[in-house]
């Protein structure tokens, strides 16, 4: 077997600039792959100048409209630095911020009221191992309340203990929450757990509707495929795509760096 | 790529064609096998940059092409395309990568299989979907009809990378050219390019009408055997009948969209 070179490395960004960009190229892949519901579509990501500060997409905006420079700077609460204004939200964007603060490692987070997510949220069993997608999760998925009236602490403290060992959350009401080192990372734990929710909700209708029962692998290969998974998830191939992906949004419509 | 995030303008990769440098048959299958990319991401059949497809070297027992991972399905051309031998190394474009399942899943196939010339291996979320039922394809459709005691089953044990898991898919699969990879997705493999994509397409187009189909929770009239075997007789050979012709209607719609698959 040939050893494969691995030199490219994606690292979170540096700059605002930087962030910017990435973080609009972020909600237009998003958009691109249809996990774009209106107004229930939040990321975020670091102000590599500005710690404390974060840079979001506007809830008033389409994901497709998204572009670096109408990113906005919000403070940990979510006010608007430039007007002193608190950014309306139903919960996602504290959601974000929350997830962000939780885990200081984590450069970037969404949260996204999929069908598919909050459908697999509401479920009891929530996500099951069936798909070798669920395995990038499985065992590593936090499980969270959301509640409208809850404190912003409150909302803090729930968030920080769920994502101690989790870079992913079922939010019961409000879908999925992810936060990754980069915002390649953010991105792709975003696309995966929506793809596999869907699968999953697929997969058991179709189970329920025959009276038949889920294919379940062995616990000793859930053991094994989670491990691959993980390894997977940390290894650079995991995000190298990144390039390519800004890349094909260059060629489909570049205003995202506007 | 290494400066890629910090000026992501300059990181386009342009690789100068290869067609001077391969066979005329190896170009054909190149031009081939890169439209097969284009179309499974323009009928969205990807899974970013997962999943793969590949195609034999003419005229050789043991070498492949493959995508130049990790390159969107959208960007892959016939000269960026990866030349591996059965030992996994690079034979042309050195210094682009391959995802190492496709070398262990598609190497496995080309190894034991002199009949096939291309084969390809998705995760989409309908054959994801699929693979997590104990469920047999169901005659509903053409496709599924298709398909139907058509499709061979392999047992999930982890992520493709072990060498020692070829040898049990290939006797799971039987010399059958379709398989669920349970919890997993799809493998199937062909004589050739346009014969790979037809089956990926209505192995989908087949799992979707299934998937409806038993999620209404309703009794399924089940037609009777004989009448389904000679359904997919009908099927196979008109499926074979308009093969060239379909496969180059599908170039002439990717022609249209963006012909740059050709370079």
């Amino acid at each position: 077997m040939a050893e494969l070179q691995w030199n490219d490395i994606v690292r979170p960004p540096t700059t605002a600039s930087q962030a910017r960009l990435e973080l609009a190229a972020v909600c237009r892949l998003a958009a691109r792959e249809n996990i774009a519901p209106i107004g229930a579509s939040r990321f975020a990501t670091r102000d590599p100048e500005r710690p404390g500060t974060y840079l979001i997409n506007s809830g008033g905006l389409l994901l497709v409209e998204v572009c670096a420079s109408n990113l906005i700077a919000v403070d940990r609460d979510g006010v608007r630095l430039d007007d002193g204004i608190a950014e309306p939200d139903a919960g996602a964007l504290a959601l974000v911020l929350a997830s962000l603060e939780a885990k200081p490692e984590a450069v970037a987070a969404a949260q996204v009221a999929t069908t598919a997510g909050c459908a697999v949220a509401s479920l009891k069993d929530g996500l099951l191992p069936i798909t070798q997608t669920s395995f990038m999760f499985h065992g590593a998925l936090g499980t969270y309340d959301w509640e409208a009236m809850a404190a912003a602490d409150t909302l803090r403290q729930g968030i920080a203990a769920e994502m101690n060992n989790c870079s992913a959350v079922l939010v019961r009401g409000r879908g999925l929450l992810v936060a990754g080192d980069t915002l390649a990372q953010a991105w792709k734990f975003l696309f995966f757990l929506n793809k596999c929710c869907r699968s999953q909700i697929d997969a058991m209708a179709a189970a329920k509707g025959a009276g038949t029962s889920l294919t379940m692998p062995t616990k000793a290969v859930i053991d094994h495929a989670v491990a691959q998974s993980r390894a997977f998830i940390e290894h650079p191939r995991y995000v190298a795509d990144w390039p390519s992906a800004l890349e094909q949004l260059d060629r489909e419509d570049p205003s995202y760096r506007d | 790529m290494g400066d890629a995030i910090t000026s992501p303008q300059g990181q386009q990769i342009r690789h100068t064609s290869v067609q001077g440098r391969v066979s005329a048959e190896e170009w054909r299958v190149r031009v081939d096998l890169a439209a097969f990319y284009r179309l499974v991401a323009h009928h969205g059949m990807t899974d970013l940059v997962l999943g793969h497809l590949s195609a034999r070297v003419p005229g050789t027992a043991d070498q492949f092409l493959l995508n130049p991972y990790p390159r969107m399905f959208e960007q892959i051309t016939a000269s960026s395309l990866v030349k591996v031998d059965a030992d996994g190394n690079i034979l042309l474009n050195v210094g682009s990568n391959y995802d190492i399942p496709a070398y262990t899943i598609h190497g496995a196939v080309y190894g034991a299989r002199d009949d096939v010339g291309s084969a390809a291996h998705t995760h989409t979320a309908a054959g994801m979907a699929y693979s997590a039922l104990p469920d047999a394809m169901l005659p509903l459709s053409p496709q599924g009809t298709r398909f139907h005691d058509a499709l061979a089953r392999h047992n999930f044990e982890g992520v493709f990378d072990n060498p020692e898991e070829r040898a049990r898919l290939i006797a799971d699969m039987g010399g059958i050219d379709a398989a669920l990879l349970e919890n997993h997705g799809y493998l199937v493999c062909a004589a050739g390019v346009p014969e790979c994509w037809s089956l990926l397409y209505d192995l989908e187009q087949a799992t979707l009408t299934h998937l409806a189909a038993l999620s209404t929770g309703a009794e399924i009239i089940h037609r009777e055997g004989a009448l389904v075997s000679a359904d997919k007789a009908r099927i196979d050979a008109e499926s074979q009948a308009f093969m060239a012709a379909r496969w180059a209607s599908q170039c002439r719609q990717l022609d249209i969209l963006d012909p740059s698959y050709r370079d």
